[in-house]
């Protein structure tokens, strides 16, 4: 994904920046809001407590992917784009969890 | 060989090197006690000198327990938690809830028990606040705080060493994905006293110990967040607030009946967790004694060669056992095996001394990356006055950390007596830091300081055995007799340590032909 737009890259002093934005804070946010939807959707497993395990096991992982992703995609607007797909799936799906 | 685009590349080497150079010296800090807490539980045992017995949760407690408890106030007779020390002791802690502005604590009168039912000393208070005032452990627990949180008050410890955790992470990930040629760089080495040298140690010592970092940076940032933030996150969301059925998830159903009952025979359980578990029992908590609802859980330690232990739960009016369950939930299960393994795999104590030798010697070298990634980032801006005084830091925090533990421990000895070590063993710590900044601040070459600072480190580990035994502690002949082959195996390993220290500093400090710091001669060969 990164080496295919490198002819569409953006400069600017603010871009460095707005990185910094999606892999640091973004990230951690996107990364925490993942694991709280994760017990909806992991199967429960045969102790009962996959659902709960798994989020917390994975949360470094998790949120690495996140961060390479925000660094290596050259195209900060498709950065911002997936992670406010991804973000926006998981808070309507938070929501009608908790309030539905 | 891993083949990035150039711009990647560069963007992955910025973000390598700036992590290490905002957080740098706070991992090393981590990671520097991390490796001198994997033998946490042998510094205890090594440095309390109250000598006890091996597996002390197999001796005979009934007769005790009765005793203590005829002598404890009724209020804290309800739950009683027992824990074998490494020292080779029990604590006894008789105990009641008290929930203080939302918050559930255990206060109650705690007991230490030597072998023979001996009792030690009793004190009263609230449960984390008599093990922080225990100044038989305090060594030990100041070096595992350091490590964990960085002294700083939670849950922003945490929160801080999970960050650095993740920083860890980028480090290692970040220094694979950029490294043209890992596998055929791992063997250059092409001397020491250029800038290449360095960054030839510093490739090679964090290729060889890439795994090992990113296994610890991994299960570390899960250690600090899990408890800081994650656990009481999904606990709010997941359960939607509902504690009980967190806890009824995780732990197993707790039906509750306050009637008047039976107390089951402690030896008899403990003898029977003892032969069900094929090794040591670790700790025992006992809670609703005298209740029908009498639950006790004993945790054992792992059989050997296995990583994890099934907890054993018996009913606390029968004796009965009532099922044995994974770490959490009440079955085998894959999210109970992956938690499982998190804990062996970060503190390096699935085999014994020899897995707990590796891990020492791999975090080590850990410290080693992280500190010559500094000094590689500080040499190549030397002409940069910002990033000079950096450099002073660098070696200050390099060589005084060290320094500064070491002294924290010999002025543990010297308190032990007058049982003040609570006091004394920061305070020493921080005077032994604040000494070292005067040759980081005053000394013209900065390359100095750190092997000076070691050379220091290492005279004073050698007086350490000297110190202990000066102080009251155990011999080894006493030691042996009981089992507890942490005291001569450390002594051993930290005078051993002392050698090394003074060996590699007065190699360092001879004279060279170029040994100073020259800004100019360094950025050109790098380049």
């Amino acid at each position: 994904m990164a080496a295919a737009n490198s002819s569409t890259a953006e400069p600017g002093r603010l871009h460095p920046w707005l990185r910094a934005l999606l892999a640091g804070p973004c990230a951690l946010g996107l990364t925490a809001l993942i694991m709280a939807v994760m017990p909806f959707w992991v199967p429960k497993g045969i102790g009962g407590v996959d659902h709960i395990a798994f989020p917390l096991f994975f949360m470094p992982a998790i949120w690495a992917v996140i961060f390479f992703y925000a660094l290596l995609d050259r195209r900060l607007g498709r950065i911002a784009i997936v992670m406010a797909v991804i973000a926006v799936i998981h808070l309507i799906a938070l929501r009608a969890v908790l309030f539905g | 060989m891993i083949n990035l685009k150039a711009r990647e590349t560069r963007t992955l080497v910025a973000v390598h090197g700036w992590a290490g150079a905002v957080l740098g010296l706070l991992l090393y800090a981590v990671i520097v006690t991390g490796t001198a807490a994997v033998f946490a539980n042998e510094i205890k045992a090594w440095s309390g000198g109250l000598i006890g017995m091996n597996e002390p949760l197999s001796q005979p407690l009934n007769a005790v327990l009765a005793r203590l408890e005829a002598e404890t106030p009724e209020q804290f007779r309800g739950d009683l938690a027992l824990r074998a020390t490494p020292a080779g002791n029990v604590l006894a802690f008789f105990h009641t809830d008290e929930t203080i502005n939302g918050v559930r604590r255990e206060r109650g009168i705690l007991y230490t028990i030597g072998p023979d039912g001996r009792v030690i000393s009793r004190a009263e208070g609230y449960g984390n606040e008599l093990a922080a005032n225990d100044p038989y452990t305090a060594l030990g627990r100041f070096y595992v705080d350091l490590h964990v949180r960085l002294h700083v008050p939670n849950p922003w410890g945490l929160i801080l060493t999970g960050i650095l955790g993740l920083a860890m992470l980028v480090a290692a990930v970040s220094g694979i994905l950029m490294h043209r040629h890992l596998f055929r760089d791992i063997f250059i080495l092409r001397g020491r006293d250029r800038l290449v040298g360095l960054r030839d140690l510093h490739s090679v010592a964090g290729t060889w110990t890439l795994p090992h970092a990113f296994v610890l940076a991994f299960t570390g940032a899960y250690l600090s967040f899990t408890i800081a933030v994650a656990l009481p996150m999904l606990a709010k969301i997941a359960f939607k607030g509902d504690v009980r059925e967190m806890v009824t998830t995780l732990n197993g159903l707790r039906a509750v009946d306050a009637r008047p009952a039976a107390i089951a025979d402690l030896d008899d359980m403990l003898s029977d967790a003892r032969k069900r578990a094929g090794a040591p029992l670790l700790i025992a908590g006992w809670e609703n004694r005298g209740r029908a609802d009498s639950r006790i859980t004993i945790f054992p330690a792992p059989r050997s060669g296995d990583l994890t232990a099934m907890r054993l739960i018996y009913n606390g009016a029968t004796g009965e056992l009532i099922r044995e369950r994974p770490i959490i939930g009440m079955k085998p299960s894959l999210g109970a095996s992956l938690l499982g393994l998190i804990s062996p795999v970060h503190f390096g104590n699935f085999a014994g001394w020899w897995s707990r030798a590796v891990w020492f010697a791999l975090g080590a070298a850990s410290a080693y990356v992280a500190w010559s990634g500094l000094n590689l980032w500080v040499r190549r801006r030397a002409d940069q006055r910002g990033w000079r005084a950096l450099g002073r830091v660098t070696a200050w925090v390099g060589g005084g950390l060290p320094f500064a533990m070491a002294a924290a421990a010999a002025a543990y000895f010297v308190s032990l007596p007058s049982l003040a070590t609570v006091f004394w063993t920061p305070a020493a710590f921080l005077a032994a830091a604040a000494l070292a900044l005067v040759p980081a601040l005053r000394m013209r070459s900065i390359e100095r300081v750190p092997p000076l600072l070691f050379g220091a480190t290492g005279v004073l580990l050698m007086a350490l055995p000297l110190l202990r035994a000066a102080a009251g502690g155990p011999t080894w002949r006493a030691a042996l007799a009981t089992g507890q082959g942490a005291v001569p195996i450390m002594d051993f390993l930290v005078a051993l340590g002392g050698i090394a220290c003074v060996v590699s500093a007065a190699m360092a400090l001879r004279p060279r032909e170029q040994a100073t710091f020259n800004a100019g001669s360094y950025v050109q060969s790098a380049e």
